[in-house]
């Protein structure tokens, strides 16, 4: 592993830097604030928590060894509910480029009916200006729609059975334009084909002098009056690295930036801060075929189904490793090794759902405590959401359907979906996953509802920016990579301005 | 990371879950050394989620004493018996129990399917290289 020029990978003694703008926070907003200021000819350092990885080291790792190396946590962190709901996987990167290295690539603009509730919630951008940033974003990250040779037999699959229940399908548009299928976006793609936030954004910065700090972990916020003026932060080898900046951003993401701001007694003002998460709750369902469908030759996410949309599901294609696709299957000893004789015959896909439940982060003395408690209308759309997807997969053939479900777990016969009453199934027999934190910062025009400002500076401290999806007021209904890399381009001309 | 006794307990699951047999997929879960693998994966998780491991070793163990399907210890069981049990488990209305073991099985998956005796009958991302 050898990081490019510009990457300094943890100080191994004290250092001092000095830069116009600090940023904390490597993905997806971090590395477009550094580059849409370096561009500027703002001096610019970035702290990074992770290391820098390429393809030469996650290309050859087995997934348990990228899970340790480049997810927080080990990949283990859960968001808990109380005694009636469920813990809920939360995977998160941490490494330069933050969770764009491990996510799916998925590439979607704001829905123009969320982006009307943010903007009576004080987002102030006229529709033409977001417009043009997720053009900016998407000719960086180069977005494009899954094309057919590599959409994977099980998205083909499911096509397949939505066409003949006249439900609409369309290819998944994703950063990945010359992806070659193979099924290894969450743990990175071992080819470059991702324009992931350290292949697309931070070259760009690098190139224009930003430097990336990387295995640094911010500690401390440094302040002259009510005004940040840089942060101190610890390498891996313990060293101190003290950045000194006319302007500091928080992006290290919807669940550490207000752990961050609480640890410096900054944002409680508002009552906001931590609170207003969500995540978007998902649900996996998978078939089996009689004949080999060959899921994993293919993109990872390649295919969605817009027509629950306006009941607020959205059904999107995965597919998934081996390993996970044995724990996910309902049986133990030899039965499960024989399901895992038909891997090739598999097919997933996945619910999710734009979330009314409301969660929280706390500072606990673990470490960051995700408190989330699914609310019963989410729970109840998870299931429908379960249910059309496994009618889905009958109708295109699946001898039988895995839903998820305790109690429930292969539905040998169509009709036997019918019984399935989402109101009678108890939050806990879900098992589910989720992979967008959002919300903990809210944005408001008003200080007494909301951390952030409509111009993305805090509240309570000058020069001090959030860029993260933190600062959005609502659920999102989509992928988010490209409403943060959007507004944090947005972000980015507020900042540059502020600097004069 | 984990107790002999612990380690006991975690052998007898991955012993059970996994076990050998003819099916082409390779080894099983204890010839290819889960339970080491997952031993030095505790090491890389937080504190709060590590020492949910043995609890939920703990928890299996005493629970065929209470709910079957023979009244000993879980590790103390045939591979049979230790089947029939965690079978159970999978549908179990205890959440917390439920849950403890769902994680034990994947993460003895995860490691399992992907031990280099095991990969390559999957042919999972084998196409790209």
């Amino acid at each position: 592993m050898s990081a490019p020029p510009g990457i300094q990978l943890g100080a191994s003694r004290d250092e001092d830097h000095e830069a116009q703008v600090c940023v904390i926070g490597s993905g997806a907003a971090g590395g477009v604030i550094a580059k849409e200021l370096s561009e500027r000819g703002i001096s610019v350092v970035v702290l990074e928590e992770g290391s820098w990885f390429d393809k030469d080291d996650y290309g050859k790792w087995p997934p348990s060894e990228t899970f340790r190396r480049i997810y927080r946590d080990a990949g283990t962190t859960m968001a808990m509910g109380g005694p009636r709901s469920p813990a809920i996987a939360l995977p998160l990167g941490r490494a330069v480029g933050g969770s764009t290295v491990v996510n799916g690539g998925v590439s979607y603009r704001t829905p123009p009916d969320v982006l009307d509730v943010w903007e009576k919630a004080g987002v102030p951008y006229p529709r033409d200006v977001i417009t043009r940033a997720f053009e900016r974003v998407e000719d960086v990250i180069q977005v494009r729609p899954t094309r057919e040779e590599v959409m994977g037999g099980s998205a083909r699959a499911f096509r397949r059975g939505a066409d003949k229940l006249g439900l609409s399908t369309h290819p998944m548009k994703r950063n990945t334009p010359t992806c070659q299928g193979c099924c290894r976006c969450i743990f990175g793609c071992p080819e470059d084909h991702k324009k992931a936030i350290h292949l697309s954004y931070l070259p760009r910065a690098l190139a224009k002098g930003a430097r990336v700090l990387a295995e640094c972990h911010a500690e401390e916020l440094l302040f002259e009056g009510e005004r940040a003026t840089g942060v101190v932060a610890r390498s891996s080898s313990g060293a101190l690295v003290t950045v000194r900046a006319r302007s500091v951003v928080l992006a290290l993401g919807a669940i550490q930036t207000p752990i961050f701001l609480g640890r410096h007694g900054l944002g409680g003002r508002s009552g906001a801060l931590g609170k207003n998460l969500a995540i978007h709750p998902s649900a996996r369902v998978l078939a089996e075929f009689d004949e080999p469908i060959d899921g994993h030759k293919g993109a990872f996410q390649g295919l969605f189904c817009d027509a629950f949309e306006d009941m607020g599901l959205k059904l999107n294609g995965i597919f998934l490793p081996p390993g996970l696709m044995g724990a996910q299957l309902p049986y133990v000893g030899a039965r499960a090794r024989q399901a895992l004789t038909r891997y090739r015959h598999m097919g997933a896909f996945g619910v999710m759902v734009s979330d009314e439940s409301v969660g929280r982060v706390v500072d606990a003395p673990w470490g960051p405590h995700i408190h989330y408690s699914l609310h019963p209308r989410d729970k109840e759309l998870l299931v429908q959401g379960v249910v059309q997807a496994a009618r889905i997969w009958f109708a295109a053939g699946a001898r039988r359907v895995f839903p998820a479900f305790r109690g429930l777990a292969v539905v040998e016969r169509e009709k036997d979906l019918a019984k399935i009453d989402p109101r009678r199934v108890a939050a806990t027999d879900l098992e589910l996953g989720a992979f967008h934190p959002m919300g903990t910062c809210r944005l408001s025009p008003d200080p007494r509802a909301g951390v952030v400002r409509p111009d993305f500076r805090h509240n309570e401290v000058e020069a001090l920016h959030v860029v993260d999806a933190s600062w959005f007021p609502t659920s999102l209904r989509v992928n988010p990579q490209v409403t943060i890399m959007a507004f944090a381009t947005l972000a980015a001309e507020e900042i540059a301005r502020s600097l004069g | 990371m984990l107790s002999a006794h612990e380690r006991r307990i975690l052998d007898a699951f991955v012993d059970a879950m996994i076990p050998p047999a003819e099916d082409g997929l390779g080894p099983s879960g204890l010839e290819c050394d889960v339970p080491a693998r997952f031993e030095r994966y505790l090491e890389s998780m937080p504190p709060a989620q590590r020492k949910l491991v043995p609890l939920s070793l703990w928890a299996l163990e005493f629970y065929p004493i209470a709910l079957g399907p023979l009244p000993r210890l879980f590790s103390s069981l045939g591979r049979r018996e230790r089947a029939r049990a965690l079978f159970r488990l999978e549908h179990h209305t205890f959440y917390p129990l439920r849950q403890g073991y769902m994680a034990l099985k994947l993460f003895s998956f995860l490691l399992w399917a992907e031990h280099p005796a095991v990969a390559p009958a999957f042919g999972y991302g084998e196409h790209c290289r």
